[in-house]
């Protein structure tokens, strides 16, 4: 991880991340109505809610729950590498730049209302611009798109309409 | 989900083959914007390895944004993980 600011005259702040080189988006591997086989959809999963797992339980330095969420997660969000080795024939990496701008911190049990996220896979308070407690909004988007992935259709209407905001 | 402002005329955009000014970092293509700011896939001249780097949107440097860009600096660097990209 490295960080800074660009040019004085711009001044920027920016940070840089791993380019996940070669990694193909579960989005266009539906898109290409590709079978994926039962063991592969459940190794899938069980990566993405260990990758939740983790964020949801980052503390701060005295150990404190941070409360960061992602917000969006999507198949296009989810990308799909070779794995190590047999038992992992599949390495999922959630990506990153969903998370960074919908990281919001819980403080007093309040979060940010405000619509972050694809339609076709928020959770239900979304929808209805409720505040999102921590994980359970993100949780939501696990069975929409598994059942994505099942039906070829989602379950807010099947079209993902992307806010234009990451 | 209309209605966002488009992403103002004001904010820098880089292109292909741009150097981030102040950096080590060529633009090789966008990946995506939006009012916080920007995206790219970039190459690391003194590296000669490729990166992905984000740029806060310049009109919120000096706001409460600034800060949340730092915070999730320093919070991307905790969430090394085996399935996340980072």
């Amino acid at each position: 991880m490295n960080a800074g600011w660009t040019h004085e005259a711009t001044r920027r702040p920016y940070y840089i991340m791993d380019e996940e080189v070669g990694a193909l988006p579960l989005s266009e591997l539906i898109a290409s109505r590709t079978p994926l086989a039962v063991s592969n959809v459940i190794t899938v999963g069980i990566q993405v809610c260990d990758a939740l797992h983790k964020t949801h339980t980052l503390t701060g330095p005295n150990k404190q729950l941070l409360g960061a969420i992602h917000r969006d997660i999507k198949p296009a969000n989810l990308l799909l590498t070779e794995g190590d080795d047999d038992e992992t024939p599949v390495l999922v990496k959630v990506l990153d730049f969903g998370i960074a701008w919908a990281l919001q911190y819980v403080v007093n049990g309040a979060v940010a209302r405000s619509f972050h996220g694809t339609v076709a896979y928020a959770a239900p308070e979304q929808h209805i611009g409720r505040a999102l407690v921590r994980s359970d909004g993100v949780l939501w988007g696990r069975p929409a798109r598994r059942w994505k992935r099942w039906s070829s259709a989602g379950l807010a209407g099947g079209r993902a309409v992307h806010t234009g905001r990451f | 989900m209309t209605g966002h402002p488009p992403p103002s005329s004001a904010m820098i955009a880089y292109v292909p083959g741009e150097v981030i000014l102040g950096t080590d970092y060529v633009v090789t293509r966008r990946l995506g914007s939006g009012g916080q700011g920007e995206v790219y896939a970039v190459r690391n001249k003194v590296l000669k390895a490729r990166f992905v780097i984000k740029l806060l949107n310049p009109e919120l440097v000096g706001h409460d944004a600034e800060r949340m860009f730092q915070k999730e600096a320093q919070l991307m660097t905790q969430l090394r993980h085996r399935n996340m990209s980072a």
